[in-house]
Protein backbone atom coordinates (compact mmCIF):
# COMPACT_ATOMS: atom_id res chain seq x y z
CA UNK A 1 0.00 0.00 0.00
CA UNK A 2 2.46 2.62 1.16
CA UNK A 3 4.31 1.70 -2.45
CA UNK A 4 1.73 2.75 -4.20
CA UNK A 5 1.35 6.04 -2.53
CA UNK A 6 5.01 6.60 -3.12
CA UNK A 7 4.60 5.63 -6.71
CA UNK A 8 1.60 8.02 -6.69
CA UNK A 9 3.31 11.02 -5.15
CA UNK A 10 5.95 10.21 -7.87
CA UNK A 11 3.99 10.75 -10.28
CA UNK A 12 2.34 14.21 -9.38
CA UNK A 13 5.41 15.69 -7.84
CA UNK A 14 6.80 14.57 -11.53
CA UNK A 15 3.81 16.55 -13.17
CA UNK A 16 4.42 19.60 -10.76
CA UNK A 17 8.34 19.82 -11.16
CA UNK A 18 7.92 19.39 -15.17
CA UNK A 19 5.24 22.47 -15.01
CA UNK A 20 7.59 24.59 -12.52
CA UNK A 21 10.62 23.76 -15.07
CA UNK A 22 8.70 24.68 -17.89
CA UNK A 23 8.00 21.58 -19.84
CA UNK A 24 5.29 21.18 -22.25
CA UNK A 25 3.08 18.84 -24.00
CA UNK A 26 4.13 15.41 -24.18
CA UNK A 27 7.41 16.25 -22.03
CA UNK A 28 4.81 16.70 -19.05
CA UNK A 29 3.56 13.08 -19.38
CA UNK A 30 6.74 11.18 -20.35
CA UNK A 31 8.60 12.97 -17.36
CA UNK A 32 6.00 12.22 -14.92
CA UNK A 33 5.41 8.70 -16.35
CA UNK A 34 9.44 8.60 -16.12
CA UNK A 35 9.40 9.55 -12.40
CA UNK A 36 7.47 6.69 -11.26
CA UNK A 37 9.13 3.85 -13.26
CA UNK A 38 12.13 5.94 -11.78
CA UNK A 39 10.94 5.32 -8.64
CA UNK A 40 9.52 1.79 -9.15
CA UNK A 41 13.27 0.56 -10.24
CA UNK A 42 14.29 2.29 -6.69
CA UNK A 43 11.65 -0.21 -4.84
CA UNK A 44 12.28 -3.43 -6.59
CA UNK A 45 16.24 -3.02 -6.34
CA UNK A 46 15.21 -2.77 -2.46
CA UNK A 47 12.81 -5.70 -2.33
CA UNK A 48 14.98 -8.23 -4.42
CA UNK A 49 17.37 -7.24 -1.24
CA UNK A 50 19.49 -4.33 -2.79
CA UNK A 51 21.13 -1.99 0.04
CA UNK A 52 19.88 1.99 -0.71
CA UNK A 53 22.93 2.73 -2.29
CA UNK A 54 22.90 0.23 -5.01
CA UNK A 55 19.19 0.68 -5.31
CA UNK A 56 20.24 4.47 -5.84
CA UNK A 57 22.67 3.55 -8.66
CA UNK A 58 20.52 1.39 -9.97
CA UNK A 59 17.38 3.52 -10.55
CA UNK A 60 19.56 6.72 -11.30
CA UNK A 61 21.41 4.58 -14.43
CA UNK A 62 17.56 3.36 -15.25
CA UNK A 63 17.04 7.10 -15.20
CA UNK A 64 19.75 8.00 -17.25
CA UNK A 65 19.16 5.72 -19.85
CA UNK A 66 15.61 6.96 -20.31
CA UNK A 67 17.06 10.60 -20.51
CA UNK A 68 18.99 9.78 -23.23
CA UNK A 69 16.83 7.79 -25.03
CA UNK A 70 14.30 10.46 -24.36
CA UNK A 71 16.55 13.44 -25.74
CA UNK A 72 17.17 11.84 -28.70
CA UNK A 73 13.55 11.24 -29.57
CA UNK A 74 12.46 14.96 -28.38
CA UNK A 75 15.60 16.27 -29.85
CA UNK A 76 16.46 18.23 -26.79
CA UNK A 77 19.03 19.18 -24.75
CA UNK A 78 19.53 16.19 -21.76
CA UNK A 79 19.24 18.46 -19.27
CA UNK A 80 15.48 19.13 -20.00
CA UNK A 81 14.75 15.16 -18.59
CA UNK A 82 17.67 14.38 -16.42
CA UNK A 83 16.89 16.41 -13.83
CA UNK A 84 12.81 15.90 -13.29
CA UNK A 85 13.47 12.02 -13.70
CA UNK A 86 15.42 11.70 -10.48
CA UNK A 87 13.21 14.00 -8.26
CA UNK A 88 12.13 10.94 -6.62
CA UNK A 89 15.57 9.73 -5.95
CA UNK A 90 16.95 13.05 -4.17
CA UNK A 91 17.08 12.20 -0.38
CA UNK A 92 14.80 15.37 0.64
CA UNK A 93 13.78 13.37 3.91
CA UNK A 94 17.34 12.66 5.22
CA UNK A 95 18.69 15.99 4.58
CA UNK A 96 15.46 17.65 6.16
CA UNK A 97 16.92 15.12 9.42
CA UNK A 98 20.14 16.59 9.37
CA UNK A 99 18.71 20.28 9.91
CA UNK A 100 16.24 19.32 12.12
CA UNK A 101 19.23 17.17 14.43
CA UNK A 102 21.74 19.81 13.87
CA UNK A 103 19.37 22.48 15.92
CA UNK A 104 18.28 19.41 18.34
CA UNK A 105 22.28 19.67 19.14
CA UNK A 106 22.40 15.77 18.62
CA UNK A 107 25.27 16.03 16.12
CA UNK A 108 26.60 12.32 16.18
CA UNK A 109 22.96 11.13 14.56
CA UNK A 110 22.90 14.27 12.45
CA UNK A 111 26.35 13.62 10.91
CA UNK A 112 24.71 9.80 10.17
CA UNK A 113 22.22 11.64 8.41
CA UNK A 114 24.50 14.12 6.39
CA UNK A 115 26.85 11.47 5.38
CA UNK A 116 23.67 9.48 4.25
CA UNK A 117 22.29 12.62 2.33
CA UNK A 118 25.72 13.19 0.54
CA UNK A 119 26.52 9.19 -0.09
CA UNK A 120 23.16 9.43 -2.17
CA UNK A 121 24.11 12.14 -3.88
CA UNK A 122 27.35 11.28 -4.88
CA UNK A 123 25.42 7.90 -6.28
CA UNK A 124 23.05 9.87 -8.08
CA UNK A 125 26.23 11.56 -9.49
CA UNK A 126 27.74 8.42 -10.88
CA UNK A 127 24.78 6.69 -12.01
CA UNK A 128 24.44 9.73 -14.14
CA UNK A 129 28.02 9.79 -15.50
CA UNK A 130 27.80 5.81 -15.97
CA UNK A 131 24.85 6.44 -18.59
CA UNK A 132 26.41 8.94 -19.93
CA UNK A 133 29.42 7.33 -20.91
CA UNK A 134 27.82 4.56 -21.92
CA UNK A 135 25.77 6.39 -24.41
CA UNK A 136 29.02 8.12 -26.02
CA UNK A 137 30.62 4.75 -26.10
CA UNK A 138 27.44 3.68 -28.30
CA UNK A 139 27.48 6.29 -30.03
CA UNK A 140 31.66 5.89 -30.97
CA UNK A 141 30.88 2.21 -31.93
CA UNK A 142 27.61 2.40 -34.04
CA UNK A 143 30.07 5.15 -36.20
CA UNK A 144 32.46 2.62 -36.38
CA UNK A 145 30.45 0.29 -37.63
CA UNK A 146 28.98 2.90 -40.02
CA UNK A 147 32.19 3.88 -41.43
CA UNK A 148 33.31 -0.07 -41.74
CA UNK A 149 30.20 -1.06 -43.73
CA UNK A 150 30.61 1.86 -45.76
CA UNK A 151 34.21 0.83 -46.94
CA UNK A 152 32.93 -2.69 -47.78
CA UNK A 153 30.13 -1.29 -50.13
CA UNK B 1 27.93 31.67 -45.63
CA UNK B 2 31.18 30.60 -43.62
CA UNK B 3 32.76 31.15 -46.60
CA UNK B 4 31.85 34.70 -46.90
CA UNK B 5 32.75 35.29 -43.80
CA UNK B 6 36.23 34.10 -44.44
CA UNK B 7 36.79 35.51 -47.56
CA UNK B 8 35.65 38.69 -46.46
CA UNK B 9 37.79 39.01 -43.71
CA UNK B 10 35.87 41.28 -42.54
CA UNK B 11 37.17 41.64 -38.77
CA UNK B 12 33.98 43.70 -37.27
CA UNK B 13 32.13 40.55 -38.49
CA UNK B 14 34.37 37.85 -37.00
CA UNK B 15 33.84 39.79 -33.72
CA UNK B 16 29.92 39.91 -33.68
CA UNK B 17 30.04 35.95 -34.33
CA UNK B 18 32.03 35.95 -31.41
CA UNK B 19 29.98 37.77 -29.31
CA UNK B 20 26.72 36.45 -30.45
CA UNK B 21 28.10 32.47 -30.03
CA UNK B 22 28.68 33.86 -26.01
CA UNK B 23 25.51 35.48 -26.00
CA UNK B 24 24.33 31.89 -27.23
CA UNK B 25 26.80 30.44 -24.48
CA UNK B 26 25.37 32.26 -21.87
CA UNK B 27 21.25 31.88 -22.17
CA UNK B 28 22.50 28.31 -21.86
CA UNK B 29 24.34 28.56 -18.94
CA UNK B 30 22.00 30.67 -17.27
CA UNK B 31 18.96 27.93 -18.24
CA UNK B 32 20.96 25.13 -16.24
CA UNK B 33 22.88 23.72 -19.52
CA UNK B 34 26.12 21.78 -17.48
CA UNK B 35 28.94 23.59 -18.30
CA UNK B 36 30.63 21.43 -20.66
CA UNK B 37 27.84 21.10 -23.34
CA UNK B 38 27.89 25.28 -23.13
CA UNK B 39 31.88 25.15 -23.93
CA UNK B 40 30.59 22.38 -27.10
CA UNK B 41 28.34 24.64 -28.24
CA UNK B 42 30.17 28.34 -28.18
CA UNK B 43 33.28 26.24 -29.90
CA UNK B 44 31.05 24.77 -32.30
CA UNK B 45 29.29 28.14 -33.64
CA UNK B 46 32.28 29.54 -33.93
CA UNK B 47 33.66 27.29 -36.02
CA UNK B 48 30.11 27.29 -38.26
CA UNK B 49 31.19 31.17 -38.33
CA UNK B 50 34.80 30.43 -39.76
CA UNK B 51 37.38 30.27 -36.98
CA UNK B 52 39.78 28.23 -37.36
CA UNK B 53 40.86 27.31 -33.33
CA UNK B 54 38.53 28.31 -30.89
CA UNK B 55 39.66 27.70 -26.93
CA UNK B 56 36.85 28.35 -24.61
CA UNK B 57 36.95 27.90 -20.82
CA UNK B 58 33.20 28.25 -18.70
CA UNK B 59 32.93 28.28 -14.99
CA UNK B 60 29.38 28.77 -13.55
CA UNK B 61 29.82 32.71 -13.63
CA UNK B 62 32.42 33.32 -16.66
CA UNK B 63 32.63 32.33 -19.83
CA UNK B 64 35.95 33.39 -22.12
CA UNK B 65 36.65 32.77 -25.65
CA UNK B 66 39.36 32.76 -27.88
CA UNK B 67 38.86 32.09 -31.48
CA UNK B 68 41.12 32.79 -34.48
CA UNK B 69 40.29 32.74 -37.59
CA UNK B 70 42.77 31.50 -41.03
CA UNK B 71 43.87 34.98 -41.66
CA UNK B 72 45.35 35.43 -38.45
CA UNK B 73 42.80 37.20 -36.94
CA UNK B 74 42.33 36.68 -32.98
CA UNK B 75 39.37 37.45 -31.50
CA UNK B 76 39.03 37.18 -27.39
CA UNK B 77 35.81 38.23 -25.25
CA UNK B 78 34.57 37.05 -22.16
CA UNK B 79 30.94 37.08 -20.40
CA UNK B 80 29.93 37.19 -16.69
CA UNK B 81 26.85 34.86 -17.03
CA UNK B 82 24.50 36.37 -14.11
CA UNK B 83 21.86 34.73 -11.90
CA UNK B 84 20.41 31.37 -12.93
CA UNK B 85 16.91 30.88 -14.26
CA UNK B 86 16.09 27.54 -14.63
CA UNK B 87 13.72 27.24 -17.94
CA UNK B 88 13.60 24.18 -19.34
CA UNK B 89 11.36 25.21 -22.46
CA UNK B 90 13.83 28.13 -23.17
CA UNK B 91 17.03 26.03 -23.02
CA UNK B 92 15.36 23.66 -25.48
CA UNK B 93 14.90 26.88 -27.96
CA UNK B 94 17.92 28.06 -27.47
CA UNK B 95 19.77 24.84 -28.39
CA UNK B 96 17.32 24.62 -31.23
CA UNK B 97 18.60 27.34 -32.43
CA UNK B 98 22.47 26.63 -32.15
CA UNK B 99 21.85 23.34 -33.83
CA UNK B 100 20.43 25.92 -36.78
CA UNK B 101 23.15 27.68 -36.92
CA UNK B 102 25.90 24.74 -36.71
CA UNK B 103 24.20 23.61 -39.55
CA UNK B 104 24.77 27.05 -41.30
CA UNK B 105 21.31 27.33 -42.15
CA UNK B 106 20.73 31.09 -40.56
CA UNK B 107 22.87 34.17 -41.08
CA UNK B 108 24.08 35.94 -38.05
CA UNK B 109 21.67 38.37 -38.12
CA UNK B 110 18.90 36.33 -38.77
CA UNK B 111 20.09 34.00 -35.16
CA UNK B 112 20.58 37.21 -33.58
CA UNK B 113 16.73 38.28 -34.10
CA UNK B 114 15.59 34.96 -33.58
CA UNK B 115 17.87 34.89 -29.96
CA UNK B 116 16.26 38.49 -29.21
CA UNK B 117 12.30 37.12 -30.58
CA UNK B 118 13.48 33.46 -28.06
CA UNK B 119 14.61 35.59 -24.74
CA UNK B 120 11.82 38.15 -25.05
CA UNK B 121 9.29 35.25 -26.05
CA UNK B 122 6.68 34.99 -22.58
CA UNK B 123 7.96 32.84 -19.82
CA UNK B 124 5.88 29.98 -18.47
CA UNK B 125 3.02 31.71 -16.28
CA UNK B 126 2.97 32.09 -12.43
CA UNK B 127 -0.51 30.49 -12.79
CA UNK B 128 1.62 27.59 -14.40
CA UNK B 129 4.08 27.75 -11.45
CA UNK B 130 1.42 27.91 -8.85
CA UNK B 131 -0.21 24.80 -9.45
CA UNK B 132 3.64 22.99 -10.09
CA UNK B 133 4.45 23.96 -6.54
CA UNK B 134 1.03 22.87 -5.50
CA UNK B 135 1.29 20.00 -7.03
CA UNK B 136 5.14 19.00 -5.53
CA UNK B 137 4.07 20.09 -2.25
CA UNK B 138 0.61 17.65 -1.93
CA UNK B 139 2.45 14.42 -3.51
CA UNK B 140 5.80 14.68 -2.45
CA UNK B 141 4.01 15.47 1.22
CA UNK B 142 2.33 12.03 0.38
CA UNK B 143 5.38 10.60 -0.91
CA UNK B 144 7.18 10.83 2.15
CA UNK B 145 4.86 9.59 4.23
CA UNK B 146 2.22 12.29 5.61
CA UNK B 147 -1.51 11.55 5.57
CA UNK B 148 -4.46 13.15 3.91
CA UNK B 149 -4.13 15.98 6.11
CA UNK B 150 -0.72 16.79 5.80
CA UNK B 151 -0.93 16.38 2.47
CA UNK B 152 -3.84 19.47 2.46
CA UNK B 153 -1.49 21.53 4.89
CA UNK B 154 1.03 21.27 2.14
CA UNK B 155 -0.96 23.43 0.15
CA UNK B 156 -0.70 26.46 1.35
CA UNK B 157 3.15 25.89 2.73
CA UNK B 158 3.52 25.46 -1.33
CA UNK B 159 1.94 28.24 -1.96
CA UNK B 160 3.73 30.49 0.58
CA UNK B 161 7.14 29.04 -0.92
CA UNK B 162 6.06 30.32 -4.04
CA UNK B 163 4.65 33.51 -3.04
CA UNK B 164 7.74 34.64 -0.96
CA UNK B 165 9.64 33.01 -3.82
CA UNK B 166 8.10 35.36 -6.43
CA UNK B 167 8.25 38.55 -4.35
CA UNK B 168 12.00 38.24 -3.48
CA UNK B 169 12.61 37.84 -7.32
CA UNK B 170 10.78 40.99 -7.47
CA UNK B 171 12.64 43.00 -5.18
CA UNK B 172 15.67 41.37 -7.11
CA UNK B 173 17.11 40.04 -3.53
CA UNK B 174 19.71 37.75 -2.68
CA UNK B 175 19.31 34.42 -3.23
CA UNK B 176 20.71 33.11 0.15
CA UNK B 177 18.17 35.54 1.76
CA UNK B 178 15.42 34.70 -0.69
CA UNK B 179 15.70 31.10 0.65
CA UNK B 180 16.01 32.05 4.04
CA UNK B 181 12.69 33.99 4.09
CA UNK B 182 10.95 30.99 2.38
CA UNK B 183 12.29 28.26 4.59
CA UNK B 184 11.36 30.74 7.88
CA UNK B 185 7.51 31.24 6.03
CA UNK B 186 7.05 27.54 5.32
CA UNK B 187 7.58 26.72 8.52
CA UNK B 188 5.84 29.11 9.94
CA UNK B 189 2.76 28.28 7.91
CA UNK B 190 3.35 24.33 8.40
CA UNK B 191 3.41 25.04 12.51
CA UNK B 192 0.34 27.21 12.33
CA UNK B 193 -1.49 25.14 10.22
CA UNK B 194 -0.89 21.99 12.19
CA UNK B 195 -1.82 24.20 15.77
CA UNK B 196 -5.22 25.15 14.13
CA UNK B 197 -6.16 21.49 13.60
CA UNK B 198 -5.17 20.99 9.45
CA UNK B 199 -2.53 18.26 9.06
CA UNK B 200 -1.15 15.91 12.24
CA UNK B 201 2.84 16.67 11.92
CA UNK B 202 4.56 19.56 10.89
CA UNK B 203 7.32 17.57 9.81
CA UNK B 204 6.09 15.36 7.17
CA UNK B 205 4.17 18.88 5.54
CA UNK B 206 7.35 20.19 5.56
CA UNK B 207 9.53 17.35 4.13
CA UNK B 208 7.24 17.12 1.51
CA UNK B 209 7.21 21.15 0.85
CA UNK B 210 11.20 21.46 1.75
CA UNK B 211 11.23 19.89 -2.03
CA UNK B 212 10.63 22.66 -3.64
CA UNK B 213 13.43 24.49 -1.95
CA UNK B 214 16.79 21.95 -1.45
CA UNK B 215 19.63 22.44 -3.44
CA UNK B 216 19.62 18.59 -4.61
CA UNK B 217 19.28 18.83 -8.19
CA UNK B 218 22.02 21.64 -7.70
CA UNK B 219 24.17 19.85 -5.63
CA UNK B 220 24.07 16.39 -7.88
CA UNK B 221 24.76 18.32 -11.39
CA UNK B 222 27.64 20.00 -9.62
CA UNK B 223 29.07 16.79 -8.26
CA UNK B 224 28.60 15.02 -12.20
CA UNK B 225 30.86 18.21 -13.17
CA UNK B 226 33.68 17.58 -11.14
CA UNK B 227 33.43 13.69 -11.88
CA UNK B 228 33.82 14.56 -15.54
CA UNK B 229 36.53 16.90 -15.28
CA UNK B 230 35.21 20.41 -14.34
CA UNK B 231 36.42 20.52 -11.27
CA UNK B 232 36.31 24.45 -10.79
CA UNK B 233 32.71 24.21 -11.68
CA UNK B 234 31.82 21.59 -9.72
CA UNK B 235 33.59 23.08 -6.62
CA UNK B 236 31.28 26.32 -7.31
CA UNK B 237 28.19 24.30 -7.53
CA UNK B 238 28.55 22.25 -4.47
CA UNK B 239 29.74 25.28 -2.28
CA UNK B 240 26.69 27.15 -3.51
CA UNK B 241 24.69 24.26 -2.87
CA UNK B 242 25.66 23.74 0.51
CA UNK B 243 25.15 27.88 1.25
CA UNK B 244 21.63 27.38 0.42
CA UNK B 245 21.12 24.42 2.01
CA UNK B 246 22.67 26.71 4.79
CA UNK B 247 20.07 29.80 4.53
CA UNK B 248 17.34 26.92 4.29
CA UNK B 249 18.59 25.41 7.89
CA UNK B 250 18.43 29.48 9.12
CA UNK B 251 15.21 29.96 8.11
CA UNK B 252 13.86 26.85 9.19
CA UNK B 253 15.96 27.36 12.89
CA UNK B 254 14.44 30.71 13.06
CA UNK B 255 10.66 29.73 12.69
CA UNK B 256 11.43 27.23 15.20
CA UNK B 257 12.81 28.86 18.20
CA UNK B 258 10.08 32.04 17.05
CA UNK B 259 7.42 29.40 17.09
CA UNK B 260 8.52 26.05 18.16
CA UNK B 261 5.74 26.06 21.10
CA UNK B 262 2.86 25.76 18.73
CA UNK B 263 3.52 22.66 17.55
CA UNK B 264 5.77 19.39 18.14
Amino acid sequence: MNEWIQLLGAFGGGIGFALIFGLHGKQIAVVAFGGVAVWGCYLSVQALGGGEMLSTFLATFFGGVATVLLSRVFKAPKTVFLFPLLLPLVPGSSLYLTMRLLLENDYHLCLTHAVKTLSVMLMMAVGIIVALVLEQAAVRITAAIKKGGEKKT
Amino acid sequence: MNRELTQKNDVAMQRQAVGFALDVGEQLQRMGGEIGRVEDTVTRICRAFGAERVDVFGITSCLIVTAIWADGEIVTQSRRVGSVEKNMALLERVNALSRRVCAEQLSLNEAKTELQAILHAKRGSKLRRLTGALLVGLFYTAFFGGDLWDCLAALPVAAVILGVQLLCDQLNGNRFLSQMMCAFFATAVAFLCVAVGLGHSAENVMIGCIMLLIPGVAMTGAVENMLVGDTVSGMIGIFESLMVALALAGGYALAVTLLGGLAV
